[in-house]
């Protein structure tokens, strides 16, 4: 019972702290990028549908 | 007097000249010499001697359904007398001679068994009589499989010889186009359709039904059977519609080898086997138009994973276990099949005809033999990727690459609670997949025990969906679910797995934290796999 409460215990200073840390401005400013971040992971594959019509029409001949 | 005829069955020790000579025999219509030649018992030589084939036994004739529909609509017609029958090489690791089979086929007790044939099956090859062309209908047993190796895309194809029923549980069908009625682009997609009639149900095309759904349409000007000028993605495209299924074409960026195998792991993990459009380039020649081969299509029908981890692909450390493919196997009807195409890094200068003039491009190696007969000269320069879909698949693998590597950075950056996930070491398996497959995985997964498992093998799921796994070394952290079915404006995470209880509840309070919810900053890949993991656990703001 007393390990439980004391796991029970670090978890929310855990949760505390990283929470505290997130909205702190050094949080903030780590997270700003994070959008253009996982835009810019995303973009590759994205483009990648973008075929040019000369190789939709290109043949395979060998 | 008439010639006797040919035995119905033999049986020869294996070797290679014997391969060449019996293709040459079987076939009718060609020299040793003229098998010698080509490029096919040479490659077939090594993937045997790797699959350790002992015997051959050669069964004639054997009527098979693909050459069979080729011959009825073009070689039938034709002045020269061409044979509707085929002949079939069986191959076998096991040692026995013709008396030993025929003991069998008798009913007598003997060496050879019906189980002793199937524990050494290898596959068979149909040898066409055809000029040239000899190689048609051709299931092998896969590379042996190792924890690199994935052969995902292969299935169960079975071969009756003589009443006796022998099975190659893992295979994809290869065949060398024939030249007439079909070209390098009918073969790879006929191979390609063999894994999506099965696995999405639809009607298996012969290669002259597949080069005339390619062409019904395109081009309008001119005739394409015989099949000499090859075909277009665009009219693969049409193809795999005919079939019903929606055709995915995807540019093969030229120095980027991380996207395409980002690409070619999605897909091929969810059984789909994928259309390779390649510029094929010979290193010995300077650059111009004389090192180009020629524009060549394969099936890419598995790869082979490094054991160095991947490396990252974000300065968050996002890393996508894809990027650890070090090989392709594809079938190449030049070559054989599961032809190994490695990446290993090497430039090639080449025109692509896109208006760029000479570029360096990423290139994978072949086992292509220059004309002087040199080998590694040849080398694959990728164009394009056409990937058969279901028309359910709705939701683009780039959006679930955002969202992954959104929340990803979340966990990079959330202190103390990266302490716990070490998100450095997190790396993401990202792939299709479907509701069957992933419910068989985790009740197989021994990290998912008690009402968790309960829960997740019996909850109903949509039957398309996209899955990024992550594990930190051989442990798996987190399992994010998305239903691929969904429309792209919709939440789409289906459901997150934790697989460490407490931290998922430390995670679900994060999220559940109305500081957290009201963060502009939150990346919303990250905040939509929150939001779901918090509903999931029932905790409340």
């Amino acid at each position: 019972m007393k390990r439980l409460h004391k796991e029970e215990e670090e978890r929310r200073q855990l949760v505390e702290k990283t929470v505290e840390y997130l909205t702190s401005p050094d949080g903030k400013r780590a997270l700003r990028d994070a959008e253009d971040e996982s835009k810019k992971a995303a973009e590759p594959y994205r483009q990648a549908r973008e075929v040019p019509q000369e190789r939709l029409n290109r043949r395979f001949t060998i | 007097m008439s010639a006797a005829a040919p035995p119905i069955f033999e049986v020869f020790a294996y070797d290679l000249a014997t391969l060449t000579r019996l293709a040459a025999e079987l076939s009718g219509k060609n020299t040793e010499a003229t098998i010698s030649r080509k490029s096919h018992p040479a490659y077939l030589d090594g993937y045997f001697k790797t699959l350790k084939v002992q015997t051959i036994v050669v069964e004639r004739p054997y009527v098979d359904r693909d050459y069979l529909e080729d011959f009825a609509a073009y070689y039938v017609t034709c002045f020269i007398d061409y044979e509707r029958y085929c002949a079939r090489m069986h191959f076998f690791s096991s040692t026995f001679d013709k008396s030993a089979f025929e003991a069998l086929l008798l009913g007598a007790p003997g060496a050879v068994t019906a189980e002793s044939l199937q524990t050494s099956y290898c596959g068979f090859i149909v040898v066409k009589p055809l000029p040239q062309t000899v190689f048609g209908r051709t299931c092998l047993k896969t590379y042996p499989k190792t924890d690199r190796r994935d052969f995902s895309v292969a299935r169960t194809f079975h071969a009756n010889l003589f009443g006796i029923n022998l099975k190659i549980a893992e295979t994809l069908p290869f065949q060398e186009q024939d030249n007439v009625v079909a070209a390098c682009a009918t073969s790879a997609l006929w191979s390609v359709l063999h894994a999506t009639a099965k696995e999405f149900q639809h009607a298996q095309l012969t290669p002259i039904a597949i080069t005339r759904a390619a062409t019904e349409f395109l081009p309008a000007e001119t005739r394409m059977i015989p099949n000499r000028g090859g075909l277009a993605t665009a009219m693969m495209a049409e193809a795999i519609r005919h079939v019903g299924l929606e055709p995915l074409a995807l540019n093969a960026p030229t120095n980027d080898d991380a996207t395409l195998k980002g690409a070619l792991y999605a897909y091929l993990r969810a059984r789909i086997p994928i259309v390779l459009g390649v510029r094929l380039c010979n290193t010995t020649t300077p650059p111009g138009d004389d090192n180009i081969v020629g524009d060549h299509a394969i099936a890419v029908a598995g790869f082979s994973l490094s054991e160095q981890p991947a490396p990252p692909v974000t300065s968050s450390g996002f890393r996508h276990r894809a990027a650890r493919i070090d090989k392709i196997y594809a079938h190449d009807d030049q070559v054989g099949p599961f032809a190994r195409m490695e990446f290993d890094g090497k430039i090639v200068t080449v025109e692509l005809d896109d208006g760029k003039g000479q570029l360096a491009a990423h290139s994978l190696s072949t086992s292509w033999r220059a004309s002087d007969g040199s080998t590694n000269a040849i080398r694959a320069v990728p164009i394009i990727l056409l990937i058969p879909l279901y028309h359910k698949i709705r939701i683009p693998f780039e959006d679930i690459i955002e969202t992954v590597s959104g929340f990803h950075k979340f966990l990079a950056t959330a202190q103390p609670l990266n302490q716990v996930v070490g998100a450095d070491n997190l790396e993401w398996d990202i792939h299709l997949t479907t509701v069957n497959d992933l419910k068989l995985d985790l009740q197989e997964c021994r990290q998912l025990s008690g009402s968790p498992r309960l829960k997740w093998l019996t909850q109903p799921m949509p039957r398309f969906i996209w899955r990024a796994l992550a594990r930190k070394g051989n442990d798996r952290v987190f399992d994010v679910f998305f239903d691929a079915t969904d429309i792209h404006t919709s939440d789409g995470v289906h459901g997150v797995l934790c697989y460490d209880d407490a931290l998922a509840a430390a995670l679900a309070l994060i999220a559940g934290n109305p500081k957290i919810e009201a963060l502009p900053e939150l990346p919303d890949g990250a905040r939509r796999i929150l939001r779901r993991l918090r509903e999931m656990l029932l905790i409340t703001p």
